[in-house]
C-alpha cells in the first residue's frame, strides 16, 4: 500500500509499504477512505518530538471502512465506516474505566520509554513517535486498528467524510480545552491559536455558552476564519497589538475567565522572548518554545482557568510558577480522551449545530503529502487545515 | 492500612535478605528468568542512544563554547553576569572553564557520555553556589546581572540533569547496567547478589492472579525470555529459557513458600545456571482498584565456566525488562493479550509501518 513515511526532519515521502495484518484478536483493518495533517504531525516534522525511526507512517487522524477484523471483535463487522480516535485505549484497565482514555495503561508497548521522560506513561497513540507505541499511523491506503471494538465509533450514511472526520481528534480536542474552562454563560474565554484546533475550541466554546470568546494569532485568515465561521467575538492578531493590552482592554482589567493554550511546543512571537526561546531551542537547553503559554498564564484573572491542548513534548524555561500560585490559577491539560466526546459531538454534527468542515482549506490526495506538509507548516496559501484522500 | 502495608513490605524484604544469603551458597533456582531480556535489550539501548546522542551532543558544544570564554576572556565575562572584575575571579573562572572543556570534550567521545553529563550537573552546582555566594556576600556583585546568570545557570542544571536521567536509559557497559538493576546501590561484596524488584496493579481480584502466576506454565505467555516450564510436583519444576545469540538456559526450581492469594516464593536447585531467590506478593489495592503485584529476586552471579557468560547477562538484567514483563502480565490478565505495535513486534529497532511477509518477527 501507499503511505506516508518520515524520513527524517522537515522530510516526509509518500512509499510503498506491506500492508497491515491483524496482530492482536481485538484488532480491525481498515481501507482508509480521508485523513488529515494535523498541526500536531508538525511537532514530527520539524523534529521537536523524540523517538522517530526513518520510515515511521505518520497521521492520527483518519476514517475509513472495516476489511478485516481479528477473531475477538464482536461489536464491528467488514464493511462498517467508522471514525477513529487517535489515542488508542483497552477500555478494561482503571484509567479506561475512569474515562481517561489517552491514559490508558495497556495500550503503549514501549511504555518504558515514556517513563523514562515523563514518569509514567500515557497510552499509545496512532503515528506519533516510538515513546506512545510505534504504531503505524493512517495516511495510507490501510492502517490496522486495536481494540477496534473500543475506539471506532460508525458513523451515518447521510454525514459526508468531511464532516465527521475531525471526530478522531482535532473537534474532540477543541471541545475538551473547552469544557476545561468550566463556562457558565457570560464567561469570557481566551483562545491562543487560531489553528484547526483554535476553532473548535473556539466554536465549542460558543456551544457551552461563553459570551465572549477572544481568538489571538498571527495572520489574519485565520482570525477571519476564527470570527466569521468558529464564533470568535473578538480577536486580537499579535503582530499588531500587545497582547495582554488588549485583553485587559476587552475584560475591563481583569482578564479572562479562562485562557486556552492551542499552540503548544512551538509558539511564535516577536521580540526578545522569542529570540530567547529560540536560541535555548537551537542549543538544547530547553525543548519547546512556551511563548503562548506564558502569556495565557500571565493575562489570566485571578482565580482562572489555564486549559493547555497544544502539544508539548519535554522541559520548558521560565515558567511562570509566581504568577500562578500567587493568583490561584487552575491549570488543566491532556491529550483529547476522545472515546468520551465521539457520540455527544457526533450529536451535534447530526443536528446540524456545528458542521466540522468548515476548517477546511484544502483537499489532496495522498501522494501529495510532501508537498501538503510543506505548505501547512510555511501556512502557504492561506492554509488552516488539509485533508488527504487515499 | 498505611501502617499495615509498610510492614507487609518490610516484612517482604527482611525474608529475602536473610533467604537469599542462606540459598544462594546452597544455590538452584526458579524464577522466572529474565534472562531473554538479553535478547531485546541491546537493541532498544541501540534505539534510545540514537534518540539521546543529539543531546550530549549539544551539551558538548555548549561545554566547549563557554569553556573557552572563561578561559581566553574572563575580565569580559565577569563584567557579563555581574562579578567583580578581580584576579581572584578571573582565576575562579578559568578554573571553571577548564573544566568545561573537558565535560565538553568528554561529552563528544563516543563512549560513556552519560558520565560526563553528571560531571556537568555536578559542575552546575558549583556554580549555582559560587553565584549565589557572590551575590549574598559580595557588595560589588551586579545583582541584576548576576541574578539573569543564575537563572540562566539554573536552567542549564535542568536540562543536564534530565539529559542525565535519559542517558541512564542506555547502559554505557555493564557496571552501569548492573548500578541501573541494583537502583543504583552495587551489591556488597559479601553478598555478590543482585537485588531486582518490580510492581505493577493490575485491576484483578489477587484469587485470579495468584491462581495465573501458580502455574508456572503461564509464566511463558508473558515472560519473554522464558521459552517453556514444565511442572515437576506440586513443589518442583523445570524452566527453559533462551537466550538468543548464547546459550539455552534449563534450570530446576523448588517452591519454598506458598500462601494462596498472597505470596509464592521460589528458589533455584543447586547448580542451576541461573542461581537466584524470588517472591512474588499479592496485596490489595487501595480503594478496590484492583491488586499490587509486587516480584522481587535475588540473583547470585554464577562462576565457572558458562558463569562468565551468564553473569554477564544477570549483570544486565534490569529492572525495567521485569518491569515490561510485568506489564505483559498486566495486558494478558486485563485484556486478554498482550499488545502489539507494528515496532514492537520485532526484535530491533524497527519504523512504526507494517512487517513484510518474510520479516522474522518475536513470539
Amino acid at each position: 500500500m501507499k503511505a506516508n513515511c518520515w524520513e527524517g526532519k522537515k522530510k516526509v515521502r509518500v512509499e510503498t509499504v506491506p500492508d497491515p495484518r491483524i496482530l492482536n484478536d481485538g484488532d480491525a483493518i481498515l481501507k482508509i477512505t480521508s485523513t488529515a495533517i494535523c498541526g500536531s504531525d508538525l511537532h514530527l516534522y520539524n523534529g521537536l518530538i523524540p523517538s522517530m525511526e526513518k520510515g515511521d507512517v505518520l497521521g492520527h487522524e483518519f476514517m475509513g471502512e472495516v476489511v478485516e477484523i481479528g477473531r475477538g471483535v464482536k461489536k464491528l463487522k467488514v464493511g462498517d465506516r467508522v471514525v477513529v480516535p487517535f489515542p488508542i485505549a483497552c477500555g478494561q484497565c482503571v484509567m479506561c474505566h475512569e474515562k481517561l482514555f489517552s491514559l490508558c495503561e495497556n495500550s503503549n508497548p514501549n511504555a518504558y520509554m515514556a517513563e523514562g521522560l515523563w514518569g509514567h506513561s500515557p497510552s499509545g497513540i496512532f503515528g506519533y513517535s516510538h515513546i506512545l507505541g510505534g504504531f503505524a499511523g493512517g495516511q495510507a491506503e490501510f492502517v490496522r486498528v486495536p481494540f477496534a471494538d473500543v475506539g471506532p465509533i460508525k458513523v451515518p450514511a447521510s454525514l459526508r467524510d468531511e464532516q465527521v472526520l475531525f471526530l478522531s481528534d482535532i473537534f474532540p480536542t477543541g471541545y475538551m480545552a473547552a469544557e476545561f474552562c468550566e463556562i457558565k454563560p457570560g464567561k469570557v474565554i481566551a483562545v491562543w491559536g487560531a489553528g484547526p484546533v483554535g476553532q473548535f475550541a473556539i466554536a465549542s466554546a460558543r456551544l457551552l455558552g461563553a459570551e465572549r470568546v477572544i481568538a489571538i494569532d498571527r495572520f489574519d485568515y485565520r482570525l477571519n476564519m476564527a470570527r466569521d465561521k468558529a464564533g470568535a467575538t473578538h480577536v486580537i492578531n499579535y503582530e499588531d497589538e500587545n497582547v495582554h493590552e488588549a485583553l485587559r482592554e476587552l475584560t475591563g482589567g481583569r482578564g479572562p475567565d479562562a485562557c486556552i493554550d492551542a499552540v503548544g511546543a512551538e509558539a511564535h512571537s516577536h521580540g526578545v522572548s522569542y529570540a530567547y526561546d529560540r536560541t535555548k531551542q537551537a542549543l538544547m537547553l530547553e525543548t519547546e518554545r512556551p511563548i503562548a503559554l506564558r502569556e495565557a498564564i500571565r493575562a489570566c484573572r485571578n482565580g482562572g482557568i489555564v486549559s493547555v491542548v497544544g502539544v508539548y513534548g519535554g522541559l520548558i524555561d521560565k515558567f511562570p510558577m509566581g504568577s500562578l500560585l500567587n493568583r490561584g490559577l487552575t491549570m488543566r491539560g491532556g491529550q483529547c480522551h476522545v472515546h468520551r466526546y465521539l457520540e455527544p459531538l457526533l450529536g451535534h454534527i447530526e443536528r446540524g449545530e456545528i458542521d466540522p468542515s468548515f476548517v477546511i482549506t484544502h483537499r489532496m490526495r495522498l501522494d501529495q503529502a510532501p508537498e501538503a506538509y510543506e505548505m501547512f507548516v510555511k501556512k502557504q496559501d492561506n492554509c488552516e487545515k488539509v485533508v488527504l484522500s487515499a | 492500612m498505611e501502617a499495615r502495608k509498610d510492614d507487609q513490605i518490610r516484612n517482604t524484604e527482611g525474608t529475602l535478605g536473610a533467604r537469599s544469603l542462606e540459598h544462594i551458597s546452597s544455590s538452584a533456582l526458579t524464577a522466572p528468568p529474565r534472562l531473554a531480556s538479553q535478547t531485546r535489550q541491546p537493541a532498544r539501548a541501540r534505539q534510545a542512544r540514537r534518540v539521546a546522542n543529539p543531546w550530549a551532543r549539544g551539551l558538548g558544544w555548549f561545554s566547549i563554547g563557554l569553556g573557552a570564554a572563561e578561559l581566553l576572556a574572563p575580565s569580559e565575562l565577569a563584567r557579563l553576569i555581574g562579578l567583580r572584575d578581580s584576579s581572584r575571579t578571573r582565576g575562579v573562572l578559568r578554573a571553571l572553564g577548564a573544566r568545561e572543556v573537558a565535560a565538553g570534550v568528554g561529552l563528544l567521545l563516543p563512549k560513556r557520555p552519560g558520565r560526563y553529563l553528571w560531571s556537568r550537573v555536578a559542575g552546575d552546582i558549583v556554580d549555582l553556589a559560587l553565584l549565589g555566594g557572590a551575590m549574598a556576600f559580595d557588595r560589588r556583585t551586579d545583582s541584576d546581572r548576576a541574578g539573569i546568570a543564575l537563572a540562566a545557570v539554573a536552567g542549564v542544571t535542568a536540562l543536564d540533569t534530565w539529559a542525565s536521567l535519559r542517558r541512564q536509559d542506555e547502559p554505557d557497559d555493564d557496571s552501569a547496567a548492573l548500578a541501573r538493576a541494583t537502583n543504583g546501590k552495587r551489591a556488597k561484596p559479601q553478598d555478590p547478589s543482585v537485588p531486582v524488584r518490580a510492581v505493577i496493579t493490575i485491576h484483578r481480584p489477587a484469587t485470579e492472579i495468584y491462581a495465573f502466576w501458580r502455574d508456572f506454565t503461564n509464566l511463558a505467555r508473558f515472560m519473554t525470555h522464558v521459552r517453556s516450564v514444565e511442572v515437576k510436583d506440586r513443589l518442583r519444576s523445570r524452566w527453559h529459557a533462551s537466550l538468543s545469540g548464547v546459550e539455552e538456559l534449563q534450570w530446576d526450581a523448588v517452591i519454598t513458600e506458598d500462601r494462596p492469594d498472597h505470596l509464592i516464593a521460589w528458589r533455584s536447585v543447586a547448580d542451576a545456571t541461573f542461581d537466584h531467590v524470588g517472591e512474588v506478593r499479592f496485596l490489595p489495592a487501595p480503594g478496590g482498584r484492583g491488586t499490587e503485584v509486587h516480584l522481587k529476586m535475588n540473583v547470585l552471579p554464577p562462576a565457572g565456566k558458562l558463569g562468565k557468560a551468564v553473569g554477564k547477562l544477570v549483570h544486565r538484567l534490569p529492572e525495567q525488562v521485569i518491569t515490561t514483563d510485568l506489564r505483559r502480565l498486566k495486558q494478558l490478565l486485563e485484556t486478554g493479550q498482550i499488545m502489539k505495535s507494528d515496532a514492537s513486534i520485532h526484535k530491533g529497532p524497527h519504523p512504526a509501518r507494517p512487517a513484510a511477509d518474510d520479516e522474522q518477527l518475536t513470539d
